[in-house]
């Protein structure tokens, strides 16, 4: 036979046999969706992390066996294309039933396409049942209270968190051993210096081509901005007289602008330094890496340490094929004799509640599809996924940190989960989208081997100034315009609260509502007012 | 509009009117959903359908000044509405609230904001429905204008005293309760009075108005620490030991915790 139409022939075969594969599996999904006697309830998310499938997949298979009419299905998308999937699939009206929250459904995409699950969560959940949390409304079985599935916005809670998050450094055990001979990881930051400076001296006696610590443009923050804050903590706290404990953004940056400090400042200055010091023991060029390069790297055995996510550890211990380290990354305490003016040492970390004392750290919430065809049976499934056994199952499966009460982690996540002692937390330099540009910009001064602190404030300094007005005229339009919209919704809901006197969901939201409006008026005045006081003293710094 | 609200409302309105009242009550209660879901354009449309009823009329205005997209001729018409409503009947709800909604207009929605003419709305509704929620809402605007208005240049002290003055009949839990967080935070902004900030926030936690779980965390540290400075050591190991037993996971538990060491145990007299 003719070899050309041979291949024309197979290539016409495989078109032939894809085109059918296709089409039956179509087909089948289609005879599943609707076999009358079944249920289909999909959720979708993007943690592709090894072991998170596995998890969700037993406890999909648990919910099954005991609702056999119910088929749930699991849709992993990528994170790179999972705003534009959603959106697409929100607006198009073939969105799964629950859909993890995040990435672009914001406020509005929320409010228009999922159902608020407020009435739901005073009550208990009946798969607690026989556990400790029996009894308990749901809200109550979250360690934050669920404070991370409220939306301030809508006064409604719109999300179910699926697992809590912390930050970690990593480190290979068998480098670790090869370059100091012993298992000890570092205690102090003088030691983390010490054994960067150690690994970086054994590169160059071996040749080996091996870096201190893994880094990307994505993960380097995690370092580089909890060492900043921790300088930063003495200083940020002087600009929030509140008296929350907590550090106050507006009041800290809006301080620049009233020359309250610069980067002359001593405090800043020694963030810096702080910053350019562990700086060069990063990955070369990591300002152009992204995360999946650092992590590439450190799994090949490139580099000591790398930091990252408590998400990534049972994706590490699967890929890497050394003993893994874990620790906390150490910052300099106040009794250290370069670094311990502006600092009380390193900050505690929250363990969930509240949303504002230490970032959101339960995630992953799931949100209940408006037009999901199957609301009470999504629901259902919802109660299941987050009733403390099936959290456990889940947990144990995937190596994550648990975000219900009670629910064990497993053994090997012991060192990820939150530490409580501690300083209060101070603020990196990270802000608004013009401060973060023209830092993001000129890192590089700061890290280059010819570079250094006065190279990047030099750079910096001269643009802070307009960089750091131009986000704040731009946080006034954001809260001007959600001021505005604030009248309309909470009259909406007052309208509704009073049709229903008895309904402590409604009575709820009204009065959630009605503070978030009384404080965005509060705050929008104020810092109108602030900066209307600083354009009077300090007139070039408002242009 | 959510499918389970919708049920329910539909539900509601069925059970407490007879069928025609229903239909059309579930129909208001249809758009003011959509409303609170900040489908404005829609909610707007929706009571423009409704037909001439004062509240169809007051619930399109309100929508109509913030329906996308967002133009000056929709603001006008929201703002010819609220003028008809208060020319037809000042003294039932959709003509208070639209006294209430006018002041907003000014403050917020004209292209140039005007804030003189939004003092005299709401000192309007101070004045003739001070009772009323519009009213106290319009006492808490009010005083949120004396304290922080970008053009005022009196001393801090000065303002807040006017501010003070303001909100101080307040009675509407919710807004009451704001009105103590606004003044104590303006105390220890402008650096005045911990002992005056200290009295508010005590007034805003003992309110009867339920508070968000992160107001409430900050409420209890803002007590402690005032009460620590001002030497009242049992005020604040009480306030303290409750935000230990109420928020055990917050990040500045161990800040609490040494804290309530430091401070000297009071003796019974």
């Amino acid at each position: 036979m003719n070899p050309g139409r041979l291949l024309r022939g197979c290539a016409l075969g495989l078109l032939v046999g894809c085109f059918g594969f296709g089409a039956f599996r179509l087909l089948h999904r289609h005879q599943r969706e609707h076999d009358p006697n079944r249920v289909t309830v999909r959720f979708a998310h993007w943690q592709l992390e090894a072991g998170v499938a596995e998890g969700f997949d037993r406890i999909a298979r648990d919910y099954e066996r005991r609702h056999p009419h119910v088929r749930i299905e699991q849709l992993r998308i990528p994170e790179r294309v999972f705003a534009q999937w959603a959106t697409t699939q929100l607006i198009g009206g073939t969105a799964p039933d629950l859909i993890e929250l995040g990435f672009n459904i914001d406020t509005l995409l929320k409010a228009r396409h999922f159902e608020p699950i407020s009435r739901f969560i005073d009550a208990p959940n009946p798969y607690n049942a026989g556990t400790p949390l029996a009894g308990q409304p749901w809200r109550n079985t979250f360690v934050d209270g669920l404070d991370s599935g409220f939306d301030e916005k809508l006064g409604d809670y719109y999300g179910i968190p699926s697992f809590f998050a912390t930050i970690r450094v990593y480190c290979n055990r068998n480098l670790l051993r090869e370059i100091t001979g012993g298992e000890q990881l570092p205690g102090s930051y003088d030691e983390l210096l010490a054994l960067c400076e150690k690994t970086r001296a054994f590169a160059a006696r071996t040749g080996r081509a091996l870096v201190p610590i893994a880094a990307s443009r994505d993960n380097a923050p995690y370092l580089l901005d909890e060492l900043f804050a921790a300088q930063s903590q003495k200083l940020v706290h002087a600009f929030s007289p509140l008296r929350k404990l907590l550090p106050s953004q507006d009041g800290f940056f809006s301080g620049y602008l009233a020359g309250e400090w610069n980067f002359d400042t001593p405090a800043i200055r020694s963030g810096l330094t702080l910053m350019r010091e562990v700086g060069q023991y990063l990955q070369p060029g990591f300002l152009q890496l992204r995360r999946e390069d650092a992590m590439f790297h450190f799994c090949q055995g490139k580099a000591l340490l790398v930091a990252a996510g408590s998400w990534e550890a049972t994706g590490l211990r699967t890929q890497a094929r050394f003993p893994l380290g874990v620790f906390r990354l150490p910052v300099p305490g106040p009794d250290h004799p370069r670094y311990g003016t502006h600092t009380w040492g390193r900050p505690a970390e929250s363990g969930g509640r509240t949303a504002e004392s230490g970032g959101r750290r339960t995630t992953g919430p799931f949100g209940l599809y408006q037009g999901s065809k199957h609301p009470d049976v999504a629901l259902d499934f919802l109660r299941f996924l987050s009733s403390q056994r099936a959290h456990q199952a889940f947990i144990d499966r995937s190596g994550w940190l648990p975000v219900v009460v009670g629910v064990e982690p497993p053994e090997s996540m012991r060192d990820f989960a939150p530490d409580p002692e501690g300083a209060l937390g101070g603020l990196s330099l990270r802000w608004g989208a013009e401060i973060l540009r023209i830092t993001e910009n000129n890192w590089h001064l700061l890290f280059a081997p010819h570079g250094g602190v006065e190279a990047f404030v030099a750079e910096v300094a001269p643009r802070y100034r307009e960089a750091m007005a131009a986000d704040m005229r731009r946080r006034d339009r954001r809260s001007f315009q959600q001021l505005m919209l604030g009248d309309s919704s909470l009259e909406a809901v007052r309208q509704l609260a009073a049709r229903q006197p008895d309904d402590p969901g409604q009575q709820f939201k009204l009065e959630a509502l009605l503070q978030t409006q009384n404080e965005r008026d509060v705050y929008y005045y104020y810092m109108n007012h602030r900066l209307a006081d600083i354009a009077r003293t300090n007139p070039e710094t408002t242009r | 509009m959510p499918v389970f609200t919708r049920s329910v409302a539909v539900a509601l309105c069925g059970l407490t009117a007879g069928p025609a009242a229903g239909a059309a009550g579930a129909e208001t209660v249809a758009a003011w959903e959509e409303g609170a879901q900040l489908s404005f354009a829609d909610a707007a449309r929706h009571f423009a359908r409704l037909g001439d009823s004062r509240e169809a009329r007051f619930g399109r205005a309100v929508m109509l000044v913030n329906a996308q997209p967002k133009t000056l001729a929709n603001v006008a018409e929201g703002r010819a509405l609220f003028l008809a409503l208060r020319r037809e009947r000042a003294d039932d709800e959709p003509g208070i609230g639209a006294l209430y909604y006018l002041a907003r207009i000014a403050q917020f929605h004209e292209a140039r904001p005007d804030l003189a003419a939004a003092r005299t709305s709401f000192a309007t509704l101070v004045a003739e429905h001070g009772d009323h929620f519009y009213g106290q809402l319009a006492r808490f605007k009010l005083a949120t204008l004396a304290l922080y208005d970008a053009a005022d240049t009196r001393p801090p002290a000065e303002r807040l005293a006017a501010a003070e003055a303001l909100g101080e009949p307040l009675h509407h839990p919710g807004i009451k309760r704001d009105f103590h967080l606004l003044a104590a935070e303006a105390h220890l902004r402008f650096h005045l009075s911990v002992e005056h900030a200290l009295r508010h926030f005590l007034a805003a936690e003992s309110g009867r108005a339920p508070v968000r779980d992160v107001v409430r965390a900050a409420l209890f540290l803002q007590i402690g620490e005032c009460a620590r400075e001002l030497g009242r050591h049992g005020l604040a190991r009480r306030f303290y030991e409750r935000f230990l037993a109420e928020f055990p996971r917050d990040a500045r538990g161990a800040t609490v915790r040494a804290r309530l060491a430091g401070l000297p145990r009071e003796v019974a007299p």
